[in-house]
């Protein structure tokens, strides 16, 4: 008798198809991975076994009772707890007084502060982080610690099953393993485990089962032991590992634009790289792989710590996106409609934000000139808009990320020498639009510019880049030119299948 | 409208008249118009040419402060000060004539310095330091009230002026009242300011998307400290406006332009630019809190309920935004 069945279960949103039938099995004292690309089903699958989304289709049985769950408080009720990847703890709170909210031991409504911490130190202990004061600021203690605080929480209850969606993100190696202790001792309790994470090495040391999810179906389940760990990115991806076979063209031959040496900032560490004319560099990674903490840092919208950027071979410290600007760096960041634009200006507004003193001598505006800048990107980059006066949030995905990366073409038509950082460019548009991007991209490194593209669509990555940087957890793992790459290599480095085989190796 | 009714990439196509956009937008001037002839009904005498000068001139100076505060909200901060600061610059402009008997030129230099100074101490401490505007400025606003009674005692400055400053709250251009040809030409730089300078539309920038903005290479704190500055100034110059109008200075006596002109700037956030302050916007604003005001007052509803129906209409104008997603809060 499982523990834990989700039978066939159907889950739509507008346009997608999240979870299509799916079954998922969780047996009594399992570790179950659950592993597959953004956009698998993953998310949508946790939510529903948490409650927190109702599936148009299926059931959910827990020791084989049919759950009725239409909120996440019913599925915490029936013993099933969820640690979110988002930290949940409440600031200037003790360590106790957090594990505890909500259910503080009182009388007549003041708090047993006694009692309080008795029963935080036992839960502790319990889980073995007993060493953790119970009097401190939650506030001051490490990411690594907070995660282990929001655990204790989340398991202050005697769960029957926990789900923990990415739950390493911010630990160390040292904080990891003491999960991973946590998580074997309730295990030995007959607990059932579901274990979300993009990174294999874990998965293979931790998980006993594995659920492979591809485009909403379980492509493949089984006991780990019957994986091994470099043919599991093939099941990820799938049918998909059609090579990309453009011709590669060796383009390091134009002088370095931009050099990293040693980068460290937040979320990032020892990050090296070059980028030449006219060459197209892809940036690979899972999703918190540091990707967009080190471009940011590039364009001085985040700091850095410690290291050297070269531009044209000078040594330069950019501080503030205008520094960058002025040195030729440009970012067209990630999440279009937060950092991209300003959604209550108009197709025109946008366009022009950056070319703005080119077209106002004097400090007076040229509506002429910035009229005419507009309607030339508009036309270049084949925006459709009903007009220049249109407001831009009511344009369509692909339109947006045109407008927002239009606003660096407007500045001038020579791009020579120019460094373009791009992060995800074509997240979330259309197959044509994304096509499209893909034409100006190319476009821009054979007019001079140095491209990077930070994606984690291996299409994307291949189509794009002559050469190719997989970050992961904030490091470079590894770096080549494309032919040396297939998707498959790529995504074992992104999720560390090859540390995983060596851990299976020598365990 | 959807992007995918445009035929083809590239083009661009003349907009139709999409009705449901223009209720939208100017739902507000169209209940202007409603309240005017409302009160036009109920009493004839509203729409004499002499009271309708009247109501210009009684509006001129909220025009002047509100305008203000339109570039500061435009660049994304409040100024909750302007009331105080504008009756700060009143009282020293005129103990600055009448006590330290000094010229109107300098005593009038000084009282919109100080406004200024209170502008540049608001950016500084936004800008620099990171305190929220709204805390900034409430926090001000308390100690131009304290400035401002520890040079005048708490007390009404009356005396001799010069009629050059009488002139500009008391003066006529033929029939036109002087005030309302200097808020107009006032409102008018303004309006140039915000949107036909390259530092106008970075402002707009900066308030619409401060990280795109930043991103996009705009010096966000300069903007926002200009902002300030800005409310700050012409704050100041209302509070002359206001003492030259009444030919003393009342300790307090713009303290509630702070209500108005923020009532004002949301009105007109609600119209002609939906979701962003803009000039015209605050010029409807305006005219519409002075019409109730003296509609009210002709039909001799009693004084009371002016403040209630302002308090009201500074609500519902937010509140209207919120619900069509014009503006958000937390």
């Amino acid at each position: 008798m499982a523990l834990l069945e989700a039978c066939d279960i159907v889950k739509t949103y507008p346009g997608v198809r999240a979870l299509d039938y799916v079954d998922f099995v969780l047996e009594r004292a399992q570790i179950h991975a659950l592993v597959g690309m953004n956009g698998a089903g993953k998310s949508t699958l946790v939510k529903v076994i948490a409650g927190a989304e109702k599936p148009d289709h299926g059931s959910i049985f827990l020791d084989d009772q049919l759950l009725h769950l239409s909120h996440a408080r019913d599925a915490a009720q029936h013993g099933i707890v969820v640690v979110h990847q988002e930290r949940t703890l409440i600031r200037h709170l003790s360590v106790a007084e957090n594990i505890l909210l909500g259910i503080e031991p009182s009388q007549l409504g003041f708090i047993n502060n006694q009692l309080l911490h008795q029963r935080a130190r036992e839960l502790l202990e319990n889980l073995g982080i007993g060493d953790l004061d119970i009097d401190a600021d939650v506030e001051k203690l490490g990411a690594g610690k907070q995660q282990l605080v929001d655990i204790a929480r989340a398991l202050r209850t005697s769960p029957k099953v926990i789900v923990l969606d990415e739950p390493t993100a911010s630990l160390s190696a040292g904080e990891t393993e003491h999960l991973f202790d946590t998580l074997r001792r309730f295990k030995e309790r007959g607990v059932g485990i579901i274990f979300v994470s993009h990174h294999l090495d874990e998965v293979f040391e931790i998980a006993d089962y594995i659920t492979i999810l591809r485009d909403g179906k379980v492509v493949s389940t089984g006991p780990i032991t019957a994986y091994k760990p470099e043919d599991v990115p093939r099941l990820i991806v799938g049918r998909e590992i059609a090579e990309t076979t453009s011709d590669y063209v060796d383009a390091t031959s134009g002088p370095v634009l931009l050099e990293v040496r040693n980068l460290w900032g937040e979320g990032f560490s020892d990050v090296s790289l070059k980028v030449h004319a006219g060459e197209v560099v892809g940036l690979a990674g899972v999703v918190g792989a540091g990707r967009t903490e080190l471009l940011e840092s590039l364009v001085g919208y985040r700091d850095v710590r410690s290291g050297t950027v070269l531009i044209k071979g000078k040594t330069e410290r950019i501080r503030t996106p205008q520094q960058a600007i002025h040195n030729g760096l440009v970012l067209v960041p990630e999440k279009r409609m937060e950092k991209g634009l300003m959604m209550r200006l108009d197709v025109l507004e946008n366009l022009t934000v950056v070319c703005l003193p080119v077209h106002s001598p004097g400090g007076i505006v040229s509506e002429q000139g910035l009229r005419q800048v507009a309607s030339n990107i508009v036309k270049r980059l084949g925006i459709v808009t009903p007009s220049l006066r249109t407001n831009v949030g009511n344009l369509s995905g692909g339109n947006k990320q045109k407008v927002v990366f239009g606003k660096w073409l407007a500045a001038g038509e020579d791009v020579q020498g120019k460094v373009f950082l791009l992060d995800e460019p074509t997240e979330g548009i259309d197959v044509g639009a994304r096509a499209e991007m893909w034409n100006i991209i190319r476009g821009l490194a054979a007019q001079g510019a140095g491209v990077v593209v930070a994606t984690s669509d291996l299409e994307e990555l291949m189509v794009l880049a002559d050469r190719i940087y997989i970050m992961r957890a904030g490091r470079v793992v590894r770096s080549g030119r494309r032919p040396d790459f297939t998707q498959e290599t790529v995504l074992q480095h992104m999720l560390g299948a090859v540390e995983a085989t060596a851990a299976q190796n020598y365990p | 409208m959807k992007a995918e009714q445009a035929p083809t990439a590239g083009k661009l196509r003349a907009p139709a008249i999409d009705w449901e956009d223009f209720i939208a937008r100017y739902g507000t001037v169209l209940a202007l118009v409603a309240v005017f002839v409302a009160f036009w009904i109920l009493e004839g005498r509203f729409v004499s040419g002499r009271n309708l000068l009247n109501i210009l001139r009684q509006v001129s100076t909220l025009a002047v402060v509100a305008g203000g505060l339109t570039i500061c909200v435009a660049a994304g901060e409040f100024d909750l000060s302007v009331g105080t600061v504008a009756s700060l610059a009143g009282i020293l402009v005129a103990g600055l004539m009448v006590r330290q008997e000094q010229t109107f030129e300098v005593a009038l230099a000084i009282a919109l310095l100080s406004g200024a100074a209170f502008g540049t101490l608001f950016g500084f401490i936004v800008t620099v330091f990171r305190v929220p505007s709204l805390i900034a400025t409430i926090g001000g606003s308390s100690i131009a009230l304290g400035v401002n009674f520890a040079y005048a005692g708490g007390d009404s400055i009356y005396g001799q002026m010069p009629a050059t400053f009488k002139f500009i709250g008391q003066g006529f251009v033929g029939v036109v009242p002087f005030a309302v040809i200097l808020a107009l030409a006032i409102l008018l730089v303004q309006y140039l300011f915000l949107n036909k300078t390259r530092a106008g539309r970075y402002v707009i920038a900066t308030g619409a998307n401060p990280k795109a903005a930043k991103l996009s290479g705009i010096n966000t704190e300069r903007y926002r400290f200009l902002g300030l500055v800005c409310s700050g100034f012409f704050a100041a110059l209302a509070g002359v406006m206001l003492t030259s109008y009444l030919g003393s200075a009342q300790p307090q006596g713009a303290d509630p332009y702070t209500m108005d002109a923020l009532a004002a700037v949301f009105l007109g956030m609600t119209t002609i630019k939906r979701g962003q302050a803009n000039i015209l916007g605050t010029l409807v604003g305006v005219l519409t809190l002075g019409i109730i005001n003296n509609g009210l007052n002709m039909v001799g509803a009693p004084f009371y309920l002016q403040n209630m129906v302002r308090g009201g209409i500074l609500i519902f104008a937010v509140l209207l935004a919120v619900r069509r997603e014009e503006i958000r809060f937390f």
